[in-house]
C-alpha cells in the first residue's frame, strides 16, 4: 500500500481523463455546433451543479436497477451456466434460447416486460438483467466444461460422484471464466438499467435513463451531465466487480499474468 | 497471384470509376433543372391528421404553383426536427410552438410563420368506466407519458396528481386497452379515433382547457433562412395556408396519400381525424388559417418559466413572426 | 523371459494376456506379468510403447480389451466382460501423474485432504500432516497455495496426496519427469525411504534407465509396435541403496545390459 504504487495507478487515468477533456473542448471549439447538440466541458458541468440533487436521486434509481440486474444474472447465470455444463443435449438445446435472450432487441421486448412486470425500478431491474445475463452464461459454462484432463482423472481415481466432481474440482476452477463474465456483465447491466428506464421508468423514480430521454428536447447540456455520470456509473460498477473478482482470484492464479 | 492483384486492382478502378460517374450524374441532375426552388418539409410524426393541409398542398399543386418543389420528410419518434432546420439540413420544420421556444432557448434561431392549429389537440385520455370526466377527477390511474416534459409539467404543477402513478409512455395503445386503470398522453384528432374503433370508450380531457395551449404543428424556418428567402417562405405559407383550407373541406385526398404513408392510421381513422381538427384549426372568424396572436406566444413564454424550463432571462424575440402570412 | 518371484495366488498385481486397443491401434499385445507384494518394479520403454497405459489399466484409469488382470493383494478382478472398476477400497491403488495435478486453488493441506474429502472420510489432520512431513514438506509450507511452491515441492505434495489413504499399491508414471536431475536423485533416494517405511508395492514408469536401475528389484524392458514386455532385468543391488551407488561398475553392467536391450526391443 504504498504511495508510488498506487500513483502509478491514479496518475496515468487521471491523464487521460484530462486530455479526454482538453479534447472535448478543443472539439467544440472548433467544430462550432451549437451547445443543443454539443456543449463544452464547462456548460456541461454548470448544468451538472444547476441539478445536482436531481442528478444524484437519478443515479440512485439506476444504481438500484443496475445492482439488482447484476445480482439476478450473477445467480442465475451461474445457476444456468451449471445446467448447461452437465450434459451436451442441455447446451444444444438450451443455447439457442440464450442467444435469443441477448439479440433481441430491446425496444420489442420492453413493452411486454411493462405489461408483465408494471412500470417501475423492479421492470428495469428485468431488463437489466436480460441484458447482462448472456455473458456470465456463456464464459462460466465454458469454465466448468475446461477442466484440467490431469485433475480429472484425479476425480476418477477417487471415484468422485458428479457432485463431487462439480463442487470440488468444476465450479471453482471456473472461478477465472465466472470472474470475466460478471465483469462483462457489469457494464451492460447498467447499459440496460438506462435503456430500461427509456421505457419501464415512473417519474417518480426516474432513473438516468428516463431523464436523459425528456432532456433530449429541452436541456442538452443536463442530458450530457446525465450520460456522464451513467457512463461513470458503469466504470465504478466494473471497478467494483474487478476488485472483488481479482481479490477472489488471488487464490486461483496459476500462472502469474499480472504486471498490468 | 499477380493475376488475382491485377483483377481485384482493376475491379476496384472500374467501380470507383463508376461510382464517380454516377454521382457526378447525380450532382448534374440538380443543376440542369429548370427554375423550381426545391425544399424539403421536415415533419415532426409520422404522417397524419396534424399534417394533413401540407399534403393537400402538395397534392393539389399548390407548391408548385407557386414554382416550388417541396418534399415532404415523415418524422417519428426522435425526429430532431427543430435542430435539423436550424442547422440548414432541411428549409421547413413543423413543431409545436413550446418546442420552438425550448429550443431557442438553447440557442437555436429559429422562426414561426404559420401555426395550423389555433387549439392544441393534445389531451389525456381515459376510460369511460374509469368515471373521470374533468383533471379534478384524475386519481387511482396510471397515466402514461412521452418525453414531452412541458405539459405533463404544467399538469403537476396545476392538477393534483398525488394519487396518480406517472409511467413512461411505449408509443403503443395495447396496455390503454387492455386496463380501464389506465391513461395515456394522446391527440384528440388521434388516439381517442383509433382506440375507439378497437372498442374502448375513451374520454378525452384536452390540456387547452386548464390553459396550456401553444400553437401547434407550426411552419417554422430558420432565421437566416427568413432573412435570406423572404419570398419563397411568402409563398410557401401562402399555398400551405391553401391546403388546409382544402383539407378541412375536404380531406380524402390528402388522407389518401397519408395512409399510404402510415400504416397505423387507415383513411376512416384519417377522415374521423381530420373532422375532429377542424374546428381546432379554425380561428375565430374572419381570421384565416394560420394566424398568430402575439400574447399567446407570451403567455406559453411565461408558463414555461414558471415550469423552469425557460432561462429567467429569455426574450420571445424573433421566435415566431406574422409577417410572412398572406394578408386578408 | 518373465519371473514369478512368487506364486500367483499371493501376487500383488497380475496380467495375463492383456490386450489393449485404442481406437484400432494395438498398444499392448498379450501382456503377461507378475509384480510380487512390496516389490519395486519399473517399467521402461521408448514413447509409445504402451507403459503408461499400462499402468492405467491397472490403475483402472482404463479398461483391458481382453486377457485378465487382477489385483489378488487387494482383492480385486478385473476381467473384459466387466466395464469400469470394481467395487475395491478406494485408495488401494495410488497413482502419481507425471504434473503434480495439485488444485491450484487450495493449500498443501488441502490438496492433501483432498482425497479424504471427495471419499466421504473424516480428514486425518495427524496423518496428512505426517505424511507431508514424510515427503519433506515443512509445517510453514502447510497453508501455501500451489503457485507459491516449486515444482518439487508440489510434487511431493502429490506424492503426500497419493500414500494419505495408505494405499497398498503405488503407480508412479513418469513422476519425475519435469524436474531437474539433482532433484530426481534426491527424490528417487526419498522414495526408496518411504517405500522401505510404508511396505508399498511400487510400479514406477520412467524412460530414465538410471532412474529405474537405482531404485528398482526389477526392471521390465518394453517394447513398441506393438506394446509388450520384451524382458524384466533382475535388479539385485542391497537395499538402502546410496547414490554413489551410481558409480560403481556393477550399476554402469546394469545400465548396459538394460540399453542394450532397449536397443534390440526397438530397432
Amino acid at each position: 500500500m504504498n504511495l508510488k504504487k498506487n500513483a502509478g495507478y491514479v496518475l496515468p487515468a487521471l491523464g487521460a481523463v484530462v486530455l479526454l477533456l482538453l479534447g472535448w473542448a478543443l472539439l467544440k471549439s472548433s467544430s462550432g455546433y451549437p451547445d443543443y447538440i454539443l456543449p463544452g466541458p464547462g456548460t456541461v458541468w454548470s448544468a451538472f451543479v444547476d441539478h445536482r440533487m436531481e442528478i444524484l436521486r437519478s443515479t440512485w434509481i439506476t444504481f438500484l436497477s443496475a445492482s439488482g440486474g447484476l445480482s439476478l444474472s450473477v445467480l442465475f447465470g451461474g445457476l444456468t451456466a451449471i445446467v448447461f455444463s452437465q450434459a451436451k443435449w442441455i447446451r444444444r438445446g438450451l443455447y439457442p434460447l440464450a442467444i435469443f435472450l441477448q439479440t433481441v432487441p430491446i425496444v420489442a421486448v420492453a413493452p411486454i416486460i411493462v405489461l408483465w412486470l408494471e412500470e417501475g425500478i423492479v421492470a428495469t431491474m428485468f431488463i437489466s438483467f436480460i441484458v447482462s445475463l448472456f455473458p456470465i452464461i456463456t464464459n462460466t459454462t465454458a469454465g466448468l466444461l475446461n477442466v484440467d484432463n490431469g485433475r480429472y482423472e484425479l476425480f476418477r481415481l477417487y471415484r468422485a460422484s458428479r457432485f463431487q466432481r462439480l463442487y470440488r474440482l468444476q465450479i471453482p476452477g471456473a472461478m477465472p471464466q465466472f470472474v470475466t463474465g460478471v465483469k462483462i456483465a457489469s457494464g451492460m447491466s447498467v447499459l440496460g438499467a438506462v435503456v430500461g428506464e427509456f421505457f419501464c421508468a415512473t417519474l417518480q423514480n426516474k432513473g438516468l435513463g428516463r431523464q436523459i430521454f425528456e432532456l433530449k428536447d429541452y436541456n442538452v447540456p443536463w442530458m450530457y451531465a446525465c450520460i456522464l455520470i451513467a457512463t461513470f456509473l458503469g466504470v465504478l460498477t466494473f471497478s467494483i466487480v474487478s476488485l472483488i473478482g481479482d481479490r477472489v482470484l488471488l487464490y486461483w492464479d496459476e500462472k502469474k499474468i499480472s504486471n498490468i | 497471384m499477380k493475376t488475382t492483384l491485377t483483377a481485384l486492382l482493376g475491379w476496384s478502378v472500374a467501380v470507383f470509376g463508376f461510382g464517380s460517374v454516377l454521382m457526378l450524374c447525380c450532382g448534374c441532375q440538380s443543376e440542369t433543372l429548370p427554375q423550381t426552388d426545391k425544399i424539403s418539409l421536415q415533419l415532426n410524426w409520422f404522417p397524419d391528421a396534424q399534417h394533413g393541409g401540407f399534403y393537400m398542398a402538395q397534392l393539389k399543386g399548390y407548391y408548385s404553383q407557386e414554382g416550388l418543389e417541396v418534399e415532404i420528410l415523415a418524422g417519428g419518434p426522435g425526429a430532431n426536427v427543430e435542430a435539423k432546420v436550424d442547422r440548414g439540413k432541411v428549409e421547413f420544420g413543423i413543431a409545436n410552438a413550446h418546442r420552438i421556444l425550448l429550443k431557442r432557448n438553447e440557442g437555436a434561431k429559429i422562426s414561426a410563420v404559420f401555426a395550423a392549429f389555433q387549439k392544441s389537440p393534445r389531451c389525456i385520455m381515459v376510460h369511460r368506466e374509469s368515471g373521470i370526466r374533468t383533471f379534478e377527477d384524475l386519481e387511482g390511474v396510471t397515466l402514461a407519458v412521452g418525453s414531452d416534459a412541458a405539459f405533463r409539467k404544467f399538469m403537476e404543477q396545476n392538477v393534483d396528481l398525488h394519487d396518480v402513478k406517472l409511467v413512461s409512455y411505449s408509443g403503443s395503445n395495447a396496455t390503454f386497452l387492455q386496463d380501464k386503470n389506465y391513461a395515456q398522453q394522446a391527440y384528440s384528432i388521434s388516439e381517442p379515433i383509433l382506440v375507439k374503433r378497437q372498442g374502448a370508450d375513451p374520454v378525452v380531457l384536452m390540456l387547452s382547457d386548464i390553459g396550456f395551449n401553444p400553437y401547434t404543428s407550426c411552419v417554422f424556418a430558420s432565421e437566416d433562412y427568413l432573412k435570406n428567402n423572404p419570398e419563397t417562405v411568402r409563398k410557401f405559407v401562402r399555398a400551405s395556408q391553401k391546403g388546409w383550407e382544402a383539407y378541412l373541406e375536404n380531406p380524402e385526398f390528402a388522407n389518401q396519400k397519408m395512409a399510404e404513408l402510415n400504416k397505423e392510421h387507415d383513411l376512416i381513422a384519417l377522415n374521423q381525424g381530420a373532422a375532429a381538427a377542424a374546428p381546432l384549426c379554425r380561428p375565430k372568424e374572419g381570421e384565416p388559417i394560420g394566424s398568430m396572436n402575439p400574447d399567446r406566444w407570451k403567455v406559453l413564454v411565461g408558463q414555461l418559466k414558471n415550469l423552469k424550463m425557460l432561462k429567467p432571462d429569455f426574450q420571445l424575440n424573433e421566435a415566431f413572426t406574422v409577417d410572412f402570412l398572406p394578408v386578408h | 523371459m518373465n519371473e514369478a518371484p512368487l506364486q500367483k495366488t499371493s501376487d500383488a498385481i497380475n496380467l495375463k494376456k492383456v490386450v489393449k486397443q485404442f481406437g484400432g491401434q494395438l498398444v499392448l499385445d498379450a501382456v503377461d506379468f507378475a509384480i510380487a507384494p512390496h516389490e519395486f518394479v519399473s517399467l521402461v520403454g521408448p514413447s509409445g510403447c504402451g507403459k503408461s497405459t499400462l499402468l492405467r489399466l491397472i490403475a483402472g484409469l482404463e479398461t483391458i480389451d481382453s486377457g485378465s488382470l487382477s489385483l489378488p493383494l487387494i482383492g480385486r478382478q478385473k476381467n473384459p466382460s466387466t466395464q469400469g472398476n470394481q467395487s475395491a477400497q478406494i485408495g488401494e491403488t495410488a497413482f502419481v501423474f507425471q504434473e503434480s495435478n495439485l488444485l491450484p486453488w487450495l493449500s498443501a493441506f488441502d490438496n492433501v485432504a483432498l482425497p479424504f474429502r471427495i471419499t466421504g472420510r473424516p480428514v486425518d489432520r495427524d496423518l496428512i500432516e505426517s505424511t507431508l512431513d514424510t515427503v519433506g514438506i515443512s509445517a510453514a509450507e502447510f497453508a501455501k497455495l500451489p503457485k507459491h511452491l516449486s515444482g518439487g515441492m508440489k510434487m511431493r505434495i502429490s506424492i503426500a496426496r497419493a500414500l494419505v489413504l495408505k494405499p497398498k499399491v503405488l503407480l508412479m508414471d513418469e513422476p519425475f519427469a519435469a524436474l531437474d536431475d539433482l532433484l530426481r536423485t534426491q527424490l528417487n533416494e526419498e522414495l526408496l525411504r518411504i517405500w522401505a517405511g510404508d511396505k508399498l508395492t511400487i510400479v514406477f514408469v520412467t524412460h530414465n534407465i538410471s532412474e529405474a536401475i537405482f531404485m528398482s528389484q526389477r526392471v521390465a524392458v518394453m517394447g513398441a509396435d506393438p506394446g509388450r514386455i520384451h524382458d524384466v532385468i533382475p535388479v539385485s543391488f542391497d537395499y538402502p541403496r546410496e547414490k554413489s551407488l551410481k558409480s560403481s561398475s556393477d550399476f554402469a553392467k546394469c545400465f548396459a545390459r538394460v540399453s542394450q536391450l532397449l536397443e534390440e526391443t526397438n530397432r
